[in-house]
């Protein structure tokens, strides 16, 4: 049973919509920048990857005025789903078949509030809006009362790599045979936990981030969300087509709580697990898009997973570079950049990147107009979790 | 309609406390020091789970709906008072922790998934595993874990008897579909609900019914 993507949906710091996202990549035009609507000590020292609209603007935005406690996360949940299903073309007896399901990811969701809530506990009167909505699956039961979703929902977490197991999970729900159609995806907010949590670590840099390059100094935290209306070859029959789902691998390091191993064992054989699935050899990957944080661990031992299964014979590039890192959202965000790239036929280039690191992998700092017949997506996170998804044009 | 899949429990356990559980058997399950002090509650209680099911190694779905509430009450408590964060416990708040330390203890480089998804989270991990188990072929170790156990968690828990508590099967798919039964409605008092679904499946299989059908 093969996977097709049907319907896609984005918002992030580089547009409000798929169109805006692609006109943003096109142009290099980065969303890096101070943030407008981040509460944080660190907006004054640090850039970030925001979305620009308030979060009055995306209640507008999606009609939501009428629900409380709606938190970031899952509004912007709520503008990537309704464009994706309005460009699939689903109506509202296929939304709400028991075939369709839904299968999303957040890793912050409701910690956009955390210390509002914390600070409320030991309070008397009113608890705060915010409180039934502190659980990370909270904008999954949201998207499925506001849409009617019957099928099988779930929320998955597993930090950075959560959009990507959330696409492999539904990809797999479809070819095994189980429901006939999944939305797929994730949404992450800036929040002051991560920031002040990834900022421990050191790891945030007050420039623009500089994804392979050697003198990269860290990641800039982003936020968005992107989801993908995946189908079932049988019910997509004569609809537009983005691309195929071939293959998706999931491996763990086993080696440290939150780096991955310096060999790239973990990353190289998620790649290696989506490479057996989708039955295709590593020659026949024409763009890699990299996790590539702008961290000197992650990247490091990226490309050098990359180098070992791949050698320079593929285009790599990291698009955090504009978009920032979304977290529980990046992977299905570059899922739909790299959907695009097989469409249109042009691999997005390094941006940031002056002084390439590892000079032996292939990065581009050009757009490459190319037929793009495969295009693996990484995605890697605390815990050794990581993550590869491949897409392949349509035949 | 939903459709359904038979999936037969190999072994299974479960544990509670009101307060903390006492006896993790931390030492002889992870005998590195350093490792050891490392583990966040949920962690533990999940090493000590997958040991009772005598599983080391395989695909693994985990979930929990409030994650490492501990390690978030830390940085909230850091951020409040505008002090340091620990890197560590940073890093220990991400929701797939506790089997991420799995993986390292017993370098397993299988799959990984975790759930969260509020009061649905064991009935969700179950379909997770049952899928896992019909895609794969093999045995799948699910387990969800909850801790509680937060300052002035008396002032706002209103729905656990149980601060601490965790369950754990390990499933593959029926052979055949003789003797299935669905899964009881019934509710153990007392554990958190997120739990509850997990918890069912393993009374019925200490009462005798090894094979139960997951919707899917």
């Amino acid at each position: 049973m093969k996977v097709f993507v049907t319907g896609m949906g984005l918002i992030s710091a580089i547009g409000n919509n798929v169109a805006e996202n692609l006109r943003s990549l096109k142009n290099t035009k980065t969303g890096i920048a101070k943030a407008e609507f981040l509460q944080s000590n660190y907006t004054s020292s640090i850039l970030f990857g925001e979305v620009k609209k308030s979060n009055a603007e995306l209640i507008k935005l999606t009609d939501s005025t009428s629900e409380s406690g709606l938190t970031r996360t899952t509004l912007l949940s709520y503008v990537a789903v309704l464009e994706s299903v309005a460009d699939a073309k689903l109506n509202s007896n296929e939304i709400q078949s028991f075939e369709t399901g839904f299968i999303s990811s957040s890793t912050v969701e409701g910690m956009t509030h955390a210390d509002e809530l914390y600070s409320d506990t030991n309070l008397t009167g009113e608890p705060s809006e915010f409180v039934h909505s502190f659980g990370s699956g909270e904008h999954v039961h949201r998207v499925a009362k506001k849409l009617g979703i019957k099928g099988i929902t779930s929320s998955i977490n597993t930090a950075c790599s959560s959009s990507a197991n959330a696409i492999m999970f539904g990809a797999r729900l479809i070819k095994s045979g189980r429901l006939n159609r999944v939305i797929v995806g994730g949404s992450d907010a800036l929040a002051k936990f991560t920031v002040n949590g990834f900022n421990s670590l050191m790891i945030l840099t007050d420039e623009p981030c500089r994804p392979f390059d050697i003198d990269r100094k860290g990641l800039n935290l982003g936020e968005g969300a992107g989801y993908l209306v995946l189908e079932a070859e049988s019910v997509c029959k004569g609809k537009k087509k983005y691309a195929e789902i071939t293959g998706y691998g999931n491996a763990n390091d086993a080696h440290h709580p939150s780096a991955t191993s310096p060999e790239a064992n973990g990353p190289k054989l998620a790649m290696q697990r989506a490479l057996k699935i989708a039955k295709i050899n590593p020659s026949e990957i024409d763009y890699i898009n990299a996790h590539g944080t702008g961290t000197q661990a992650n990247d490091n031992v990226e490309a050098l997973g990359i180098e070992k299964l791949f050698g320079k014979a593929v285009s790599v590039s990291s698009t955090k570079a504009i978009t920032g890192h979304t977290l529980g959202a990046a992977g299905a965000i570059e899922a739909i950049i790299s959907c695009e790239t097989i469409k249109q036929g042009k691999i997005p280039p390094q941006t940031n990147m002056k002084d390439q690191d590892n000079k032996n992998i292939n990065i581009p700092t050009e757009t490459i107009s190319k037929q793009v017949n495969y295009v693996i997506s990484n995605s890697f996170a605390f815990g050794g979790n990581n993550t590869s998804v491949i897409f392949g044009g349509v035949k | 309609m939903p459709k359904v899949v038979a999936i037969n429990i190999i072994s299974a356990a479960k544990i509670y406390a009101p307060i903390k559980i006492e006896d993790l058997d931390e030492k002889r399950i992870v005998p590195k020091m350093m490792l050891r002090r490392r583990l966040t509650r949920n962690a533990k209680i999940m090493l000590y789970l997958a040991d009772k099911c005598d599983f080391h190694g395989g695909k693994i779905v985990y979930g929990s709906a409030f994650g490492e509430l501990q390690s978030t009450v830390g940085i909230t408590d850091a951020i409040l008072s505008d002090t340091q964060i620990s890197p560590t416990l940073f890093q220990n708040s991400v929701y797939n922790s506790a089997p991420s330390y799995f993986s390292l203890l017993n370098t397993d480089k299988d799959e990984i998934i975790t759930i969260s998804s509020g009061m649905r989270t064991s009935k969700v991990a179950l379909q997770t595993a049952a899928l896992q188990a019909l895609i794969s072929g093999e045995r799948v170790l699910c387990v969800v874990t909850e801790c509680l156990d937060i300052n002035m968690i008396e002032d706002v828990n209103s729905c656990a008897k149980y601060l601490e508590s965790g369950a754990a099967v390990v499933l593959e798919i029926a052979k055949d579909e003789s003797g299935v039964l669905e899964i009881e409605s019934l509710k153990e008092e007392g554990i958190i609900e997120s739990l509850q679904e997990l918890i069912q499946v393993i009374s019925m299989n200490r009462e005798g019914s090894s094979k139960v059908y997951i919707s899917l």
